[in-house]
């Protein structure tokens, strides 16, 4: 494996499906083949930082687990630093870190200390490295007074930023985050988002992160990957989102008189003398719409703001899920 | 292969250390669990040998050798336990039926590797082994056993193959769990507590067709009794062999089956789309 390869993750044209059998009636059974992911590609660069986000059920995990070497896919090229992780499993885990967020690595029945120290052994993570990086992650992620705390007895928070911390440990070059926010309390959250964002841009690390918190992901990523029913439904940045979907924008109106809807404006919601409109920023500049309302009389307040993104996709998921049934289910 | 050897013995030391940990950090619980282990395990071998106290000998053999034949079940059984009773490596199929195969895929070792020190517990696993060397010991020299370089190749042999025998039956069945996993799971459980229940009786008299069954596709057989007969000098020639044959046979088999079961895992992984689904 090279080194210096500068693509990291490489999926090529990948299909991964699972047949499955289930009895209809007493002698009857019903086969169908489910496509977790359908001809999926695309390549991930050296310190790159993607949210990789879907509906349930859309090949999220598949996806990690393909990347992980935790399976093989029926068609295509799965390559992780240029080698295929089935292969190159232990070559390729010495410089992945996994986190599965309903998963932990750390030791139930021992201090978060020892499962530390259990990774420094199974990683052969040299002893100046593993002291530079506890100390650097304990800081990080305040793991200061869980330090001798059983595992058994963490709160979800906190074994969340122990098993990251533990996930980072041997520094690794690509970390595959499943759902690492699960569970996790706003401050808790903020810690994780924070010292993600660290490890990508001061460190390099390239991330690849599933979470149905589509705000959390829109903070940390500067890439989204979404996927739905197995197929690639967008590929690029935020902004190349809100293009596709329109840019979609909220306005909030405190006025006295009874408000019409403008022309252009939806209506969302009305409250006693609180009016949101939506609009899309595309259609309407903003001198246009400084114009539209300058029409509405008694105004005592306005607030714009851009629509928040788990709106725009959960608009989204809205618009697959009502799309005709995928033809790729087979009976 | 000096590395791994070298990266196996590390492991060991670091399982030992987590395991004397686990003691030293609930020593009250720890101890009531090792005594616990302990009294089962004298519980287990006290019927047959109250039999034969009782009897003045049982299934062909004097006390004092149904003493030597319990002692050295304990033993391998103990050093067995010792070696691979943590973490569900004997009851592989706990392992990889419950999805924890995902665990082992993404640490950088090979999985062989991991199998041969993850189960090691020399602290908490270590009751029955002391059993068995105290039985052993108070046999041998009631006996008045001679201690030959023979007697001891044997003896450390058999308990090579004691080993290699409930591991190659447990990842033989263990291994179906890739594909079915709480059938696997039941039936494992239950041979393996077979081996324990059956292994400690003397065979004597038991007719030939069964005797063959014992000896080979259920080999309780060879877990304590021929071993024993063959340390007291009862069998000779080509039947001393039998033990480490079947072993090695059984280590074969669970071999390729654990192989093909992992391939399959790398085709299904987690038994999300399975008939019978799976422990959680």
């Amino acid at each position: 494996m090279n080194a210096d390869h500068e693509c990291v993750v490489s999926l090529a044209h990948v299909t991964k499906y699972f047949d499955q059998s289930r009895p209809v009636s007493l002698l009857k059974r019903e086969h169908s083949r489910i496509y977790a992911l359908n001809d999926v590609s695309f390549t991930l660069r050296r310190g790159e930082f993607a949210a990789y986000a879907g509906p349930n059920g859309a090949g999220k995990s598949t996806t990690f687990k393909l990347l992980a070497g935790l399976l093989r896919a029926q068609q295509g090229q799965v390559k992780i630093f240029g080698a295929d992780p089935c292969v190159k499993r232990i070559e390729v885990m010495r410089r992945t870190g996994v986190l599965f967020g309903n998963r932990s690595e750390l030791w139930w029945d021992h201090p978060v200390r020892a499962s530390f120290e259990w990774k420094k052994a199974v990683w052969d993570i040299p002893d100046d490295v593993y002291r530079s990086n506890v100390n650097r992650l304990k800081e990080l992620l305040d793991l200061k007074p869980l330090w001798n705390t059983f595992s058994r007895e963490l709160s979800l928070g906190q074994r969340m930023r122990a098993d990251l911390a533990l996930t980072l440990l041997h520094a690794p070059e690509l970390v595959l985050l499943d759902e690492p926010t699960l569970g996790l309390d706003v401050l808790a959250k903020r810690r994780m988002i924070d010292s993600l964002k660290l490890a990508n841009q001061e460190l390099g690390v390239t991330l690849m992160v599933t979470s149905h918190d589509m705000d959390d992901l829109a903070e940390m990523a500067n890439r989204l990957i979404l996927i739905n029913r197995g197929r690639l439904a967008f590929d690029g940045s935020y902004d190349g989102l809100l293009q596709m979907t329109g840019d979609h924008r909220l306005v909030r109106l405190i006025t006295s008189a009874k408000s019409p809807v403008p022309e252009g404006l939806t209506l969302l919601e009305r409250s006693g003398d609180r009016y949101t409109y939506r609009y899309d920023g595309t259609k309407i500049p903003s001198p246009q719409l400084f114009a539209l309302l300058a029409g509405i009389p008694g105004i005592r307040d306005i607030q714009m703001e851009p629509e928040n993104i788990e709106t725009v996709i959960a608009g989204l998921y809205r618009k697959w899920s009502s799309e005709t049934s995928r033809g790729d289910v087979s009976h | 292969m000096g590395d791994k050897l070298r990266a196996v013995l590390r492991l060991l030391g670091l399982y030992a250390r987590m395991d004397l940990n686990w003691v030293l950090q609930d020593f009250k619980a720890a101890l009531i669990i090792i005594c616990a282990e302990i009294i089962n395990n004298l519980t287990a071998v006290s019927g047959i040998l109250l039999l034969a106290v009782r009897f003045g000998g049982a299934g062909g053999l004097s006390t004092d050798e149904i003493l030597l034949m319990l002692g050295f079940f304990e033993l391998s059984d103990g050093l067995c336990y010792m070696l691979f009773g943590g973490f569900n490596v004997l009851h592989i199929s706990r392992r990889i039926g419950r999805g924890q195969v995902d665990h082992m895929l993404i640490q950088p070792r090979p999985l062989m590797v991991q199998l041969l020190t993850e189960g090691f517990m020399p602290v908490s696993g270590s009751g029955g082994f002391l059993i068995g060397i105290l039985l052993t010991a108070l046999a041998w020299t009631r006996l008045h056993l001679e201690v030959t370089l023979l007697r001891l190749f044997l003896l450390l042999l058999y308990m090579l193959c004691h080993i290699l025998l409930m591991l190659g039956q447990s990842f033989l069945l263990g291994s179906a769990a890739f594909r079915s996993p709480v059938v696997s799971e039941e039936l494992s459980t239950l041979i393996l507590d077979l081996n324990g229940q059956l292994g400690r009786f003397p065979l004597f008299g038991l007719p030939r067709w069964l005797l063959g069954i014992l000896y080979t596709a259920l080999p309780v057989g060879l877990l304590a009794y021929l071993p024993s007969l063959a340390l007291l000098g009862r069998v000779t020639g080509a039947v001393l062999a039998l033990p480490v044959c079947i072993a090695a046979a059984f280590m074969l088999a669970a071999a390729c089956c654990f192989r093909a079961g992992l391939r399959r895992y790398l085709q299904y992984s987690c038994n999300r789309y399975k008939e019978m689904g799976h422990r959680r």
